[in-house]
């Protein structure tokens, strides 16, 4: 996990993947021929996986979580910064199940032109994100629905809405 | 040094259960059986009885589930839910340190996240790996 942090904004291995990553999108939408909702499901799917996946192993050595809330506060920080290189900036919660978090420089959205003009396709960028929470969540024993919102780029709202066990 | 132990999922179904009783010795192996699947309701227990301020350990590790006859149950919950229960001879019980226990429960929660970080492993799966069973197989053998 160190080694993960330590690297720079800018190292090749982040650029890879980043450039990896946005072209999935893209691949989903030419080559397979994909409407926007089954392409977002798509890429939520792979997000679930991934996430799931990757938590097994990112907990392996973090104290056993007390509450649900322990858990998010877990997402904001250690997965956080694993996976786009900082914190969560806000989070709330009305104890009920709803927490927002909000990153107001998500690495996903970060490279792209702040304008109206790329608004429209916000959606097949964090469905992937999406699915990684939820995909954590998941394992870690929360049933939940995570959307995103996005008002004003390169800042992104997740909400997650946990469902009763 | 270890005589049976299961790897169990977050539903309480099995992911690895493994006993060195001969396949021949069928008492022993349904006995070794028997409890590791009647301790999940004393793993339950555990980690759900913690009464913030006494004993709200937020250790993985849960130490001894309970003694019967001559075995000793140790027993592990990860973050995720899995559960993990040892069961060791009494008599190879009093000679280890916790440290040992402990040492065995991470090698295994490791060899765990390796085999689901493995992309054709579904989760829930039995899990079908000689990496892991390498670790399980040091772990039982006799000394």
């Amino acid at each position: 996990m160190n080694s993960v942090n330590s690297t720079s904004q800018n190292s090749p291995e982040t650029i890879v993947f980043d450039l990896l990553y946005s072209q999935l999108p893209r691949y989903f939408s030419e080559s397979m021929q994909l409407d926007l909702n089954a392409k977002v499901s798509k890429l939520e799917q792979i997000g679930f996986e991934t996430g799931y996946r990757l938590v097994e192993r990112l907990t392996r050595d973090t104290p056993r979580f007390k509450s649900d809330l322990d858990v998010v506060k877990f997402i904001c920080k250690e997965f956080w910064s694993v996976l786009f290189k900082k914190q969560v900036d806000n989070l709330r919660t009305n104890h009920q199940g709803v927490y927002v978090l909000q990153d107001s420089k998500f690495r996903f959205l970060s490279s792209m032109s702040a304008s109206s003009q790329y608004m429209a396709s916000t959606p097949c960028y964090l469905a992937f994100p999406c699915g990684l929470i939820r995909g954590a969540l998941s394992n870690l024993g929360i049933t939940s629905v995570v959307t995103a919102e996005v008002t004003d780029l390169p800042s992104c709202k997740f909400q997650i809405q946990a469902q009763a066990a | 040094m270890a005589v049976a132990l299961a790897l169990i999922n977050k539903d309480n179904s099995p992911l690895y259960l493994r006993t060195v009783a001969e396949p021949a010795n069928g008492e022993v192996a349904h006995k070794l059986l028997y409890m590791l699947h009647t301790s999940l309701d004393v793993v339950e227990e555990k980690v759900n009885s913690s009464v913030p301020g006494k004993n709200d350990s937020r250790d993985l590790c849960l130490g001894v589930l309970y003694s019967l006859d001559e075995y000793k149950l140790y027993g592990y919950v990860t973050n995720t839910k899995i559960k993990i229960v040892i069961i060791v001879e009494l008599g190879v019980a009093v000679q280890f340190r916790d440290n040992d226990l402990r040492n065995w429960f991470n090698r295994l929660h490791q060899a765990y996240t390796e085999v689901i970080s493995n992309p054709f492993y579904v989760a829930g799966e039995e899990i079908k790996s000689k990496k892991f069973e390498a670790v399980v197989n040091d772990i039982m053998r006799k000394q």
